[in-house]
């Protein structure tokens, strides 16, 4: 968490790297969500186990895409999706110019 | 680029058999040198296009060509061989009448020069003034012609109109007026055209009311004699102006005594008037043209005449005819085959020399030739032997060479582009029928099987002919390869780089140039089109609709009786459309290009005429059920800057309009000089633009906003001003408007996607600048997916910021590209010929003046107010285009590409890349590594997998 404080808002391709770990490891982590559960089968209490993993999982996903956020990568704003912006039709025609 | 010199004015060819050149100075006031062999330019001066720079006159003596310009205020002389200047005078000021070679003593050693009251002589060496004599009594006598012929002694002849002639000999010497009488003339008004002098210094005068012609010898006698022309069974049309053509082979020796007397439009007649006696020599009927040619002792006529149907190949039964081309006549002269001879004539006898006719044929163009120069040479067996040249209404230049065999022409109208659109060229036949297939009704499961393997085959069999024709040509060494464009083999390329460009000129001409090689493919000549019509040319149907002809429409209007045609014609091939335009009654004042289509896809034009009634063309059921429908949604707007009025019309459903709304500009203080709108074609592919917060300024892109320049009628260099107004062309809704103090035209201006640049000189800083406007509609878009210039409650902001510019400006345009992604450039002609490539990044209102942190991350550059030229922003390098009137642009397939054409005086087209070819693979593209790599890659997986397998089996068997 402190390396990613440290790393700052800027792109480039280290933090880059490290935001990729960070919101990967807990994807890869929910992914073997079912081998840890049965890894947990013979506690007694397994659904909090279980839930506690999700949510301390899920946290980390959240902090890696508010880094996400913070770096600019998500397109949230309406400028990243400017391209796509079809221009408007228009509705009348006009003509003419300076009398031949 | 291909370089013109424009209608000719004058023109002189050297009179020996091994001359190459040929001297001419031109209406676009040019003196050129031309090869005689191949018609190129050897060397060429530009003067100024204002009537400053206007050739008077020019005159050839040996190696040196001397002109008089800028209304007889300079008088130059050029080294004919490599062009340069020898020297140049300026005179006194004083309306110009005529200049003329005076010789002394078996030498042409000065140039005499007759104004209004003055004349002077000149040395022909060194320019410097010899003496400069004044004409008495030149408040009422006018002093139009001017004659000697190496006695000493120069004739000025001058006219008190319906009274006297006043005959002044001048002493070459000194320039003392040794002699001056007066000749009784009460019947003639000028001297123009009408008179000449023929032999030793004999007036021979003209006179249109009694029929006949008077003599007077300029050195002896005192009174005109009278010869009636019915004594030489002679007579002239009514109501037409006779003129007499004289020559002198020589300036040191007497003009020779035979002259040509025009009798009606199409009439000569050869006389000669020798020792007091007029003799009658040979009559020439239906001649066009006719012109004297000197070399050594023999003097010549050539005589062009129309060679008419029913007498073919026998030119010397040129009376025979007469009776049944009176009628023909009246029309003043129409060749109905379009079938010319030049004839030669000795003009002692009135002879025709034997083997001397030249016949050609202007079936193509349909033009009437207009000048003929002759360039005669002895052969050999002293027989005469002649080349001609032939100038043709529409400005085109021949030279003909016996028998009939044209050396070389040249395109002169060229010179003069009023008009011009790019058209796409057609693909080729084989994916023409690809299209065609598809264009096609369906008829059954199997038919259209068929069909395919059909058109199958018929690719292939292209594809073949071409692996056959490449490995022919690679046989061929390379210089040998010449990829000749012609009219059969046009065809599309794989990026549509090349158009076709449809080009009218001044003179009525149209032409069909292939732009990258710039060969004239077509041209058409359209007879009926008066010098100084306006002329606006449409793209009514692109190629893509196969199999449907592209279609271009033409309409012109004729500046004095105000109608108007319609001319349609097939831009690929020139020829005309078998689609007949509607016949338009009335006045057009404007015309609107409808995106709508009729069944065949040709897109709808509207006409508008004086009585604002609306003409659709072409006008089916189809169409006019369309019309209807969409009737609400068009606009018209009409600007008449003599009024210095803006009116927007509605158009209603039965095709009449009602005026909507109505700007007055008052002509007392301010004229409208130019009204820009957008272009049709015209994509932007970005809605707004991303600040450094990275919110959305969203651009104003309003399609029927019209940039309007005003300029004021005061031109003192303290009041003057120019105003910009921005007017919504469906609501007359001024978006906005700025007066822009001590400023002066020529207002060159450029309106595209959100902004307007305009470029005017500023007259209390004394320097060229540039305004940029733009309009955005601030971070929130009103209405996103429509566009109504009816409903907008809010005005855009305008954004504005001036630029100095170092040099002045002689045409201006923005780059186009297909779907506007490409960032766009501003193409600036400078007055020096070269073609200036400007970012519209460094003209951007929003360059901020003190750099924040914001602004760096938009990649804005900070303002400086003097914008740069850069000599390697110049996009055509040392090719020149004098006197640039005009830029064109036109996008091609590739995105990053734009084609350019500069027109002038001279034509250029190039492309420009204005974000480099972002969208092409470099040329320094290295295929053969990659492409051995990538095998490499596939190679050793190949051969690690199979060594991989046998490792396998190897521990499989352990």
């Amino acid at each position: 968490l402190f390396i990613m404080y440290m790393a700052g808002n800027t792109i480039s391709i280290f933090p880059a790297m490290m935001v990729c770990m960070m919101g990967w490891r807990p994807l890869q982590a929910l992914m073997s969500l079912s081998t840890t559960l049965k890894a947990l089968e013979s506690s007694s209490r397994r659904a909090l186990q279980g839930l506690v993993f999700l949510v301390g999982n899920g946290l980390g996903l959240a902090l890696a895409l508010y880094k996400c956020q913070a770096m600019g990568l998500l397109p949230t704003r309406p400028s990243d999706w400017l391209a796509f912006v079809a221009p408007p039709q228009r509705m009348e025609f006009t003509g003419g110019g300076l009398i031949l | 680029r291909q370089q013109y010199v424009g209608k000719l004015k004058f023109a002189s060819l050297e009179a020996s058999q091994g001359s190459k050149k040929l001297i001419v100075a031109t209406e676009k006031n040019v003196v050129a040198a031309l090869n005689s062999r191949s018609g190129e330019i050897l060397w060429r001066h530009v003067d100024k296009g204002t009537p400053e720079g206007a050739i008077d006159a020019m005159l050839i003596h040996g190696q040196d060509a001397i002109t008089v310009s800028n209304a007889g205020r300079i008088l130059r002389s050029w080294e004919t061989n490599i062009g340069g200047l020898n020297w140049e005078t300026s005179l006194d000021t004083g309306s110009f009448q005529v200049a003329r070679l005076v010789g002394l003593q078996d030498m042409v050693k000065y140039v005499a020069v007759l104004k209004k009251a003055a004349i002077s002589l000149h040395y022909l060496s060194n320019g410097h003034q010899k003496w400069v004599e004044h004409l008495p009594e030149s408040e009422n006598t006018q002093y139009q012609l001017l004659y000697s012929r190496g006695t000493g002694v120069i004739h000025v002849l001058g006219i008190v109109p319906q009274s006297h002639l006043n005959v002044l000999t001048f002493s070459v010497e000194d320039g003392e007026i040794t002699k001056q009488i007066r000749v009784a003339a009460p019947w003639l008004k000028s001297l123009n055209g009408v008179c000449s002098v023929v032999g030793e210094a004999v007036l021979v005068c003209m006179d249109m009311d009694t029929h006949s012609l008077y003599v007077c010898s300029l050195e002896t006698e005192q009174e005109m004699k009278q010869i009636p022309l019915q004594s030489l069974d002679l007579e002239f049309a009514d109501g037409f102006q006779p003129r007499i053509l004289a020559t002198q082979p020589n300036v040191i020796s007497a003009s020779r005594t035979q002259f040509f007397l025009q009798l009606s439009p199409s009439q000569f007649s050869l006389l000669q008037y020798k020792h007091g006696l007029l003799s009658h020599l040979r009559d020439f009927q239906q001649a066009a043209l006719v012109s004297f040619a000197t070399t050594g002792e023999k003097t010549v006529a050539a005589v062009l005449s129309c060679r008419s149907e029913l007498k073919p190949g026998s030119s010397d039964d040129l009376h025979a005819g007469s009776t049944l081309e009176d009628s023909r006549k009246q029309e003043s002269l129409t060749c109905s085959n379009q079938t010319y001879n030049i004839n030669l004539y000795l003009v002692e006898t009135g002879q025709r020399l034997l083997d001397t006719t030249i016949t050609f044929n202007l079936e193509q163009s349909g033009a009437k030739p207009q000048q003929l120069y002759i360039q005669v040479f002895l052969k050999k067996d002293d027989s005469v032997g002649y080349r001609a040249l032939v100038q043709t209404e529409d400005h085109m230049l021949m030279f003909l060479q016996q028998p009939g065999k044209v050396v070389w022409s040249r395109e002169e109208s060229l010179a003069e582009v009023v008009s011009l659109e790019m058209v796409d060229l057609p693909l080729t036949g084989a994916q023409a029928e690809l299209e065609g297939e598809f264009g096609k009704k369906a008829d059954g499961l199997l038919g259209m099987f068929l069909k395919r393997l059909s058109s199958q085959l018929i690719l292939l069999q292209a594809w073949t002919a071409h692996l056959w024709k490449m490995f022919y040509d690679a046989r061929k060494p390379r210089s040998q390869i010449k990829n000749e464009i012609n009219i059969d083999n046009l065809a599309r390329d794989e990026f549509n780089l090349q158009k076709m460009m449809v080009m009218v000129t001044a003179s009525g001409k149209l032409f069909g140039i292939e732009s990258s090689s710039g060969t004239i493919l077509w041209k058409q000549y359209l007879r009926n089109v008066r010098l100084g019509s306006s002329f606006k040319l449409m793209v009514q149907r692109t190629t893509a609709h196969f199999p449907h002809p592209p279609q271009c429409t033409l309409l012109v209007k004729d500046k004095e009786t105000k109608m108007s045609f319609l001319y349609v014609f097939n831009p690929i091939f020139g020829k005309r459309s078998q689609v007949a335009p509607p016949v338009l009654k009335r006045p057009i004042l404007q015309t609107l290009l409808l995106p709508i289509m009729d069944q065949d896809y040709a897109k709808v034009l509207l006409l508008i005429d004086d009585e604002y009634k609306v003409t659709a063309f072409p006008a089916t059921k189809n169409v006019l059920r369309q019309l209807e429908e969409i009737a609400h949604s068009i606009f018209f707007y009409l600007v008449d800057a003599e009024q210095g009025k803006l009116s927007g019309f509605r158009l209603k459903k039965d095709l009449t309009t009602e005026e909507s709304w109505e700007v007055i500009v008052p002509t007392e203080v301010q004229r409208i000089v130019t009204v820009k709108g957008k272009r049709s074609n015209e994509h932007v592919h970005s809605q707004g633009r991303v600040m450094g917060d990275r919110s959305v300024l969203y651009k104003s892109l309003n399609p029927n906003l019209l940039a309007v320049v005003t300029e004021s009628t005061d031109t003192h260099h303290e009041r003057t001003f120019i105003g910009i107004y921005l007017i919504d062309g469906v609501t007359g809704r001024i978006i906005h408007s700025s007066v822009q103090k001590k400023a002066r035209g020529p207002v060159h201006i450029v309106h595209s996607e959100n902004w307007v640049v305009y470029q005017y000189w500023n007259t209390k800083a004394r320097r060229n600048e540039f305004t940029v406007l733009e309009l955005y509609e601030g971070t929130e878009q009103y209405n996103a997916t429509a566009f109504s210039s009816l409903d907008r409650p809010i005005l855009p902001q305008v954004l504005q910021q001036s630029y100095i510019f170092p040099s002045a400006i002689s045409a201006m345009e923005a780059t186009i590209t297909e779907r506007g992604i490409t960032s766009r450039h501003l193409l600036i002609g400078l007055p020096s010929g070269a073609i200036l490539s400007l970012p519209k990044a460094l003209l951007d209102p929003r360059r901020p003046e003190i750099p924040t942190e914001q602004s760096r991350e938009e990649n804005l550059i900070p303002y400086s107010p003097d914008v740069q030229i850069h000599a390697e922003r110049f996009i055509n390098y040392n090719q020149t285009i004098s006197r640039m009137r005009g830029i064109y642009t036109a996008p091609s397939g590739l995105e990053s590409t734009c084609l350019v054409v500069a027109y002038g005086l001279d034509i250029y087209q190039t492309r420009v890349y204005p974000s480099k070819q972002f969208d092409v693979l470099k040329d320094d593209y290295d295929y053969v590594l990659i492409s051995s790599v990538l095998f490499g890659l596939v190679f050793a997986t190949m051969i690690t997998k199979r060594l991989a397998q046998v490792k396998l089996l190897n521990r499989a068997w352990r």
